[in-house]
This record gives structure tokens, C-alpha cells and sequence, in this order.
């Protein structure tokens, strides 16, 4: 046993060597008017982007989206000694990554997620990946909106001529557009695309916005998409290369090659070509040579799946890795050991969702009675509005005002800035209201939750919730993921506030697995630590729709396990709503009601980052993220 | 003889058949099995489609109906489409089957030599020094959590002292020795446990069989020492271990996943974990069969080669 002990004394000790002061590049951006976008200082690098845009709006249609802001609030952290030299051959990189998925198989359906885009092996119609600002073509050359409905029905497109898919499969025409575009519509498919069922990212939510139109041909470079609703994240969402999918490979090498082949291989038209795949394992990209934009600096890159993050940091500290996927909290312990840390600027808002708050009666499209089970027992965070007198609400408050109010104390009483310092070493910042990031221009000081545990507590009393004579007002279950996860540590810091207040809280921490059916069935009465989706990335333009999650329009599918009106009426009204100022408008209204009424709230937000060693990068500007942690590995340059 | 290897064979299918019992009644205990296939964001797709994968996947029809056409698949040797990949299971599994079966093979290489070696030395060398540190090193071996080894063999044979890669299995174009460097701390790791079962199995039979008549006989005749205790000690005491190995075999395949997980090693293992993750059911069904199915059969090999060499036990 004192081998073992004195082995791990050994491995635990801290080297030796000269302090190195690392590198941080977290990207903030103001963009000030439209076409423009302005990069401010953040703590350590200024970055200036310009945007070339072509673009084509005719009457009053305008569907320009506003733009995110994210802030550079990342501290160095000194190193303990210096990055180690890599073990990679010249010119190449390996990357520990936690695992493989998101690459996908080699036609539409399956590749449609991240990781094909992310490396730069397809390419979609718009760039950057930044979420706001009008978007900027790729693929595409220029693009007009129909003109002739309001909101549009159709957006016709011309793409580029002469890009070449990789491996000699011809050039890019209009007929791998549609091919592509109508395989990922989950209601075509089968029949216009490659015959699966669709089941790519976001399968439901491309169902919603093309319905079963097909797209169509109109040129030898240029399609029309028709649309069954406007959505004003068309082009940089749904279209674009940090969006929902739609990245484009060679019809020509599936009709050529056959499925089974095009499960293994992925041909598209990205500065990197996908030249290796070893299905959970790893996956090699080379460099295309003389490609039509950019030209990588690197020769290859190989992404190598390691899914224990303590690995990957190992892997970084020999050298055997020269890029690594870390989490938050783990990024100062890259730092220490000299690697630089990056982001795309993507974040991600964590939010307390007080699930079960059921308030919708009926089906939104539907009209159909909505199967309601949550409100068996009258709990304190649960407002009940179809049964709103019960016994325990004060005299002249129903059970809604009761439980807001209980809500509200509950968002009050955490200190968001001392989480972000306990689990995120300070490298994120807080959240006050769930879908809505502080650093947006649009952002108003009214929506902010001060710091207040006094205040919480009268109002707890004010809701009929004393303190009893243990000192304890009410238990309250909590889920927060398996232990270790970065969401279970938050809602491990969110319970400390609330016992603090006198509210006993249960953290449930399991597998999400296990909560998830509870979610879709709408039966969860629990509290839960959620980042949810598009809507609670920081970077998500403020006029994009939200409310999704929070609406009966998404029963039957995952949500947050909450449902209300207000968030159907905003999600409906800003999706068909197309102008900018408007869907501005019914936002702002929408985070008042969200203040106000607090169906979950928000705690920190945590930025994307991984880190490289900067003895094999000297830089990476990559394009503005919205929801990937990193992006075009063509604009690396090796040390 | 003939009866014991009937009844065994009985139980061991019995045990199979429970095993996809257990399986696919999981899978459809839900209150809609449809989930298990469609992802998290499947909101808007219509009930249309829905329906189109209901009856892709047959969650159309009666649970009984159900299962009897899933065994039929499973007989053949059809495991269904993998959600994630949208590849036969089966070709999946045989992708990543060779990389366990060569890590085990290596931790059985690394725990059975050494385990042997020591557990004589152990033995003939009893109430010395060498008799309690290598027990002392047994009892570490197996109170040692796995998960903790493998963690601390990192930090210091790969980060501290870098004599070895921190993980993953290199390439199949690496030359012969860089490719063997990433086997051993996985292997190391694996076979940890196992070693030290081998060690104190060995040490347990070699004092019974030292102490034996026919062991004092040779001496008494005049065999060498080295004699008796290789040819005539070893050979008989080598029983117990060798039967054990068969269960010590399936577990190296069983016990991978955390090894497979920690050390990046593309096995089964590291696929079964995926296949959670991603709500694989088709994968994970796959997987589960497969290990069950290891453990049953080393289970009968290890029953039927007690028969065969102890015959006490055939005629209980």
C-alpha cells in the first residue's frame, strides 16, 4: 500500500520549470450597424473581422437578424512550466477530442450535425458561423427572398460555379443542392433524397420550417427553397456553417458508389477532406490542395476519440496531443501546464427550469385537450392555473402568484457571481433570465436578478411558507446530472443558496437518460439544471425566435418539461413576424413576461473553449461560433 | 459425464434466453419504446412520419410478436440497424471486437505469468519475505479500484516519467513496437485484478499439492528440487488457475468497458458506453448479448473442464 501511496504522491506532485504566461483569445463582438461587424479588445487579443455581403432585399421585407455580443471575461492563468514540444510529425496535428459522433456517415441524412462542418469538410450556403448579422454567402453567390408574400414563402439561391467535391467526384451543381436539401426535410426523404427517414440533427425542427416542400431547380447553379414557415434564422441557422446541418456532399459519389460506401466515406467540398474514418476511434482530415477559398496550412489532422477528460489533459501534457477538448473547469489546469485556451465564441446559458409548470390547456395547433398529470400534489414551486384556490395560498393570492412568488425568492437567492467563480474559475458570467445573454446590446438592467437572500426569504414568508421550528420551509427536489458533470456541480452550488433560505433541497443526481422520459412525458414536477436549446446560447440573436421549449408545440418530443402560452404566442409571433424590428419588439415583451413570471430562471452562462499547444499553433482566428466550440481549422497556423 | 454436460447445456441456454428476456423487456418498458429510437428535438415531425417509424421498427405490434421476431433476427445473427450510425450492428461489433480480444489477450498474457510465477515462489517460499510481500502485493491487486489504477498508472508511467503513451491504440501503419507500448498500461490495468487471483490461487494449490504424499516421494527418491517443484508440484497445481481462466477470459471482455473507456481503446467495451449515451438500443442489445453470451459460454467451459479434470464434482 505504500508503493501505491508513494506512486501517488509521485504522479499528484506539480513539476518544475519556469512560469509561462499562457495565451486566452476570447472573442467579443459588437456589431453596431448592419454589414458591419467590430470586434472589440477583450483581455488579451484584438480581432477585427469584415464581412463581404451580397445580398439581394426587395421591398419591405426585411429579415436582417440582430446581433450577439460576447464578452472576453477569461483571466490568465499563469503556467507552472512551459508547453511540452509535440510529438505530431511536421505539419500535423492530433486532436483529443471526446468522441467521434457528429462526423456522420456519408450522405445527407447522417452528416448533417457538427463535426463535418466544424472540421471544414462540407460547406453550407452562408458564412460565417457567427449567429448575427446578415448572413455572409459560402456556397451560395447571391440570393433574393420572395418578394411576393409577406413573410416570404421562398428564397431563390445561385450558388458559386466551379467548386469540386473531393476525390474527383465533379463540380457542385444546383442538383447536389437539392438532392441534399430535400433529403434533410425529414417529409421528403425517402422519396427525393436518399430513402431513410430522415433522423439528422434537428429532424423536427427542419420538418416545422420546410413542411413537405420540396426544393427546387431553377438553373444548373441555382435552386429555389420553399418553405412551409417563414423562419428568420433561415440562412445562418438552417443554411449556415454553424447551424442545424444542410452541409453539402456529392450526389454524384452516392449514386455512383452506393450507400454502404457513403456510410464510410464523406465527400464534400471543405478545404479538409476526410481521408480516414475508424468508427469510434478516429479520424483523419487532409488538407485539400488549391481549394477554392482557403488552403490549410496544415497538412492533416487526426481526431483522436478519448472520452476521460483527465486523459486528454495527460495526452496534452506529453505532447501525443497538440488540441484538446476540455471543459470549463478544466481549462486553467490546460493553462497551468502552458497551452492557450480558444473559443469560437460560443456559450452556453445553464438555467434552473421548474418543470411541471403545465399552464396550457389545449394543443396550440391542434386545439386538442392537453393530458395535464403533474399537479397531483399542490407543490410550492408549481403554479397551478387550471385549479388555481387550493388550501395553503395566503388570504386574496391564488396558487399562480403563490408559486411566482416562491419562483422569484428561489432566482434571488443564489449569488450567480460566486458560482461563476466556484465552478467556472470565473471564465463565464451570469444569467438572470432563462433564453436571454446580458452582453447583447438589447439587454436591459430590468431583467437583472440582484443578489438578494433577505428578500427572498420575505418573500417565501409572503407566500404562506415560513420557517419552522427546525428552520426549514419546504423540500424540494432538485435533478442535476450524474456527479462530475459541469450542470450537477452548478445545481450542487444552487442547492447551498437554497438551504441557505430555508429550503431543503433533494439533488437528484442520476443519468440524464433516466430524467429525459419524465421530460417528454410531461410529468416531471422537478426542478433541473438545463442549457436547452438554440435559444440558450449566448450568441443567439436577440430577434430569433424562442419560447419552443417552453410550449405545448414541442409535446411528444424532449422539452423543458414546462409549458405556457405566452411562450406559443412568442414563438409563433416571432417566426412569422418579418421585420427585424418587430421580432426586437415581441422579444423585449417576451423577457419582461419572463421576469416576471420566472418558469425557470438563469444562473451562469459558460463559454466553449478547448486548448491547443501553442508550440504547435501560434494562431487559430476562427469565424464567429454560435453554438460550436471551434471552427475552420483552415485559418490555423503552425508554429 | 453425459448428463452433467446435458444439464449444464440446459441451464447455460436457459440463462441466454433470460438474458434477452431481460433485454428487450427493458427496451419496451417505457410508456413509448418510439423514444428509444427518436431523438431529443423529434418535435414537429408529423404523426405521419412518426408512424412510418413505428412500423419501420415494429413498435406496431404486440410486445410477444415482438420479441419472437427480435430472437428470430438475433437467431440469424441480425441485431438490427444501428440508430446512430444507421450500420448493422453486426458489422459494428466485428469492427471493434478484434481490439478487446487482442487487449485481453495481452492482460491475460500479463496476469497469468507473472500471477503463476509468483504464486510458486510465494508457496515454496512460505513465511518469508518474499511469501508475505507477495501476498501483501495480491491483497493490493485486489483491493485496488480499477478506475484509480488506471489514473494513477497515467499520471505516472505516462505523464511523470514518460517511459509510456498516456493512451488510445495506435495505428495499424506504426511500426511493431510503438504499436506494443500503447498495449501495456491497458493491458497492465486489465489484467491487474486477475494477476493477483492467479497468484493466490497458484500459492493455495502449490502448499496443498507440496504437501502432498506423491510430492514426498519424489523427494524421498531423490528428484531435484527444481524438478519437483516445476514437473511434479506445478503441473498438478495449475489445475484450479487453468479452469479459472476461462472466467478470468470473460471478464476481460465484461470488465472493459471501464478500461476501454479510460485508456481510448476502441473495443466493445468503449461501445457499449457510446451506445447508452446515444440511446443505441439496437448496439447496446447487441453488446449486452455478446457479453452475456461470453460469460455463459466460459461459464460451461469452466464447469465442464472441472468435470473433466475433477471427476468429484461430475458425480455431485
Amino acid at each position: 500500500m505504500l508503493a501505491i501511496a508513494a506512486m501517488a504522491v509521485i504522479a499528484c506532485s506539480g513539476g518544475d520549470g519556469d512560469a509561462v504566461e499562457p495565451e486566452i483569445v476570447i472573442q467579443t463582438v459588437i456589431v453596431t450597424e448592419k454589414g458591419e461587424t467590430v470586434i472589440e479588445k477583450g483581455d488579451t487579443v484584438e480581432v477585427v473581422k469584415e464581412v463581404e455581403v451580397i445580398k439581394n432585399v426587395k421591398g419591405d421585407t426585411v429579415v436582417v437578424t440582430a446581433t450577439p455580443v460576447l464578452p472576453a471575461t477569461a483571466t490568465p492563468v499563469p503556467a507552472d512550466k512551459p508547453a511540452p514540444p509535440s510529438k505530431s510529425a511536421s505539419g500535423q496535428l492530433v486532436w483529443s477530442t471526446i468522441a467521434d459522433s457528429g462526423i456522420g456517415s456519408g450522405f445527407n441524412a447522417g452528416n448533417l450535425c457538427c463535426g463535418a462542418k466544424m472540421m471544414s469538410v462540407v460547406e453550407t450556403l452562408f458564412k460565417p458561423t457567427h449567429a448575427g448579422g446578415p448572413a455572409t454567402p459560402l456556397l451560395a453567390e447571391s440570393w433574393e427572398l420572395d418578394t411576393t408574400n409577406s413573410p416570404p414563402q421562398y428564397v431563390d439561391v445561385t450558388i458559386k460555379s466551379g467548386i469540386k467535391f473531393h476525390g474527383g467526384y465533379g463540380e457542385l451543381t444546383a442538383d447536389d443542392l437539392v438532392w441534399n436539401i430535400n433529403d434533410t426535410n425529414p417529409n421528403l426523404s425517402e422519396t427525393l433524397g436518399t430513402g431513410n427517414i430522415s433522423i439528422t440533427d434537428g429532424s423536427g425542427t427542419w420538418a416545422g420550417f420546410l413542411g413537405a416542400n420540396a426544393t427546387e431547380k431553377t438553373g444548373d447553379y441555382s435552386v429555389r427553397i420553399n418553405w412551409e414557415s417563414f423562419d428568420p434564422r433561415w440562412d445562418t441557422w438552417f443554411f449556415g456553417q454553424d447551424g442545424l446541418g444542410a452541409g453539402i456532399v456529392s450526389k454524384n459519389a452516392y449514386d455512383t458508389e452506393g450507400e454502404e460506401w457513403n456510410q464510410d466515406h464523406l465527400v464534400g467540398t471543405g478545404p479538409f477532406e476526410m481521408t480516414s474514418w475508424k468508427r469510434g476511434d478516429r479520424t483523419v482530415f487532409t488538407a485539400v490542395d488549391n481549394h477554392w477559398r482557403q488552403t490549410p496550412e496544415v497538412t492533416s489532422i487526426t481526431r483522436i476519440a478519448v472520452p476521460d477528460e483527465t486523459v486528454r489533459l495527460a495526452q496534452l501534457a506529453t505532447g501525443d496531443a497538440d488540441i484538446a477538448d476540455v471543459s470549463i473547469s478544466n481549462v486553467s489546469e490546460a493553462q497551468r501546464i502552458g497551452m492557450t485556451a480558444k473559443g469560437s465564441g460560443s456559450a452556453r446559458m445553464v438555467t434552473m427550469m421548474f418543470a411541471g409548470n403545465l399552464w396550457e390547456t389545449n394543443h396550440p395547433t391542434s386545439g386538442e385537450e392537453l393530458d395535464i398529470v403533474t399537479y397531483t400534489h399542490d407543490l410550492p414551486w408549481l403554479g397551478n392555473p387550471h385549479k388555481p384556490a387550493d388550501s395553503n395560498n395566503p388570504a386574496g393570492m391564488d396558487d399562480m402568484e403563490q408559486a411566482r412568488l416562491v419562483r422569484q425568492a428561489l432566482a434571488m437567492s443564489i449569488d450567480r457571481d460566486l458560482i461563476n467563480e466556484a465552478a467556472l474559475s470565473g471564465l463565464g458570467w451570469p444569467v438572470y433570465i432563462p433564453y436571454f445573454d446580458i452582453n447583447n446590446p438589447n439587454w436591459d438592467d430590468k431583467w437583472k436578478i440582484e443578489y438578494d437572500p433577505d428578500g427572498a426569504e420575505a418573500l417565501l414568508d409572503k407566500a404562506g411558507f415560513p420557517r419552522d421550528s427546525s428552520g426549514k420551509r419546504f423540500s424540494m427536489p432538485m435533478f442535476a446530472w450524474p456527479i462530475g458533470h459541469f450542470y450537477g456541480e452548478i445545481g450542487d452550488n444552487v442547492s447551498i443558496f437554497w438551504e441557505e433560505i430555508g429550503v431543503s433541497t433533494d439533488v437528484l443526481h442520476y443519468e440524464y437518460a433516466v430524467f429525459r422520459p419524465t421530460l417528454v412525458g410531461r410529468s416531471a414536477t422537478q426542478a433541473w439544471t438545463d442549457t436547452g436549446p438554440l435559444e440558450n446560447y449566448a450568441s443567439t440573436p436577440w430577434d430569433w425566435p424562442r419560447g419552443i421549449q417552453m410550449s405545448a408545440l414541442a409535446r411528444g418530443g424532449k422539452s423543458h418539461g414546462l409549458e405556457n402560452p405566452e411562450s406559443t404566442a412568442n414563438y409563433q409571433a416571432v417566426s412569422g413576424e418579418a421585420t427585424l424590428q418587430g421580432r426586437l419588439d415581441l422579444n423585449n415583451d417576451y423577457a419582461d413576461w419572463m421576469s416576471e413570471w420566472l418558469p425557470g430562471f438563469g444562473i451562469v452562462a459558460s463559454p466553449s473553449l478547448l486548448v491547443f499547444n501553442p508550440n504547435s499553433i501560434s494562431s487559430w482566428d476562427m469565424e464567429l461560433g454560435l453554438r460550436q466550440t471551434s471552427n475552420s481549422p483552415e485559418l490555423i497556423k503552425l508554429k | 459425464m453425459q448428463k452433467f454436460f446435458i444439464r449444464r447445456l440446459i441451464f447455460a441456454f436457459l440463462t441466454l434466453w433470460s438474458i434477452t428476456f431481460v433485454v428487450f423487456g427493458l427496451s419496451r418498458m417505457g410508456p413509448d419504446p418510439l423514444l428509444i429510437y427518436v431523438r431529443d428535438d423529434s418535435y414537429g415531425i408529423s404523426e405521419e412520419t412518426l408512424e412510418k417509424l413505428r412500423a419501420k421498427w415494429g413498435l406496431d405490434q404486440p410486445f410477444h410478436i415482438q420479441y419472437i421476431k427480435w430472437m428470430g433476427a438475433i437467431v440469424r445473427g441480425d441485431f438490427g440497424e444501428s440508430i446512430a450510425a444507421q450500420r448493422p450492428v453486426t458489422k459494428i461489433i466485428a469492427e471493434r471486437l478484434p481490439a478487446t480480444l487482442q487487449l485481453a489477450a495481452v492482460a491475460w498474457i500479463l496476469a497469468s505469468i507473472p500471477g503463476v510465477g509468483l504464486g510458486v515462489l510465494s508457496a515454496v517460499k512460505r513465511g518469508s519475505m518474499w511469501d508475505y510481500f507477495t501476498r501483501t502485493l495480491a491483497l493490493i491487486g485486489q483491493a485496488t479500484p480499477s478506475f484509480w489504477l488506471a489514473i494513477l498508472m497515467i499520471l505516472l508511467v505516462a505523464v511523470r516519467l514518460e517511459w509510456l503513451p498516456p493512451a488510445t491504440k495506435a495505428d495499424s501503419t506504426e511500426s511493431f513496437m510503438t504499436q506494443a507500448s500503447y498495449f501495456v498500461l491497458p493491458a497492465l490495468v486489465l489484467g491487474f485484478d486477475p494477476w493477483a487471483t492467479y497468484l493466490r490461487l497458484t500459492r493455495s494449490s502449490m502448499l496443498e499439492v507440496l504437501d502432498s504424499e506423491f510430492v514426498k516421494l519424489a523427494r524421498a527418491k531423490g528428484v531435484s528440487r527444481t524438478s519437483v517443484i516445476w514437473r511434479h508440484a506445478l503441473r498438478n497445481a495449475l489445475i484450479q488457475p487453468l479452469t479459472v481462466s476461462a472466467l478470468v477470459l470473460a471478464s476481460f471482455i465484461t470488465g472493459s468497458v471501464f478500461v476501454e473507456t479510460v485508456f481510448a481503446w476502441p473495443g466493445i467495451g468503449r461501445l457499449a458506453v457510446q451506445a447508452s449515451l446515444d440511446n443505441d438500443f439496437p448496439v447496446l442489445a447487441g453488446v449486452v448479448l455478446l457479453f452475456g453470451t461470453a460469460y455463459v459460454v466460459m461459464n460451461f467451459i469452466a464447469d465442464v473442464l472441472y468435470a473433466v479434470i475433477d471427476p468429484r464434482i461430475r458425480y455431485d
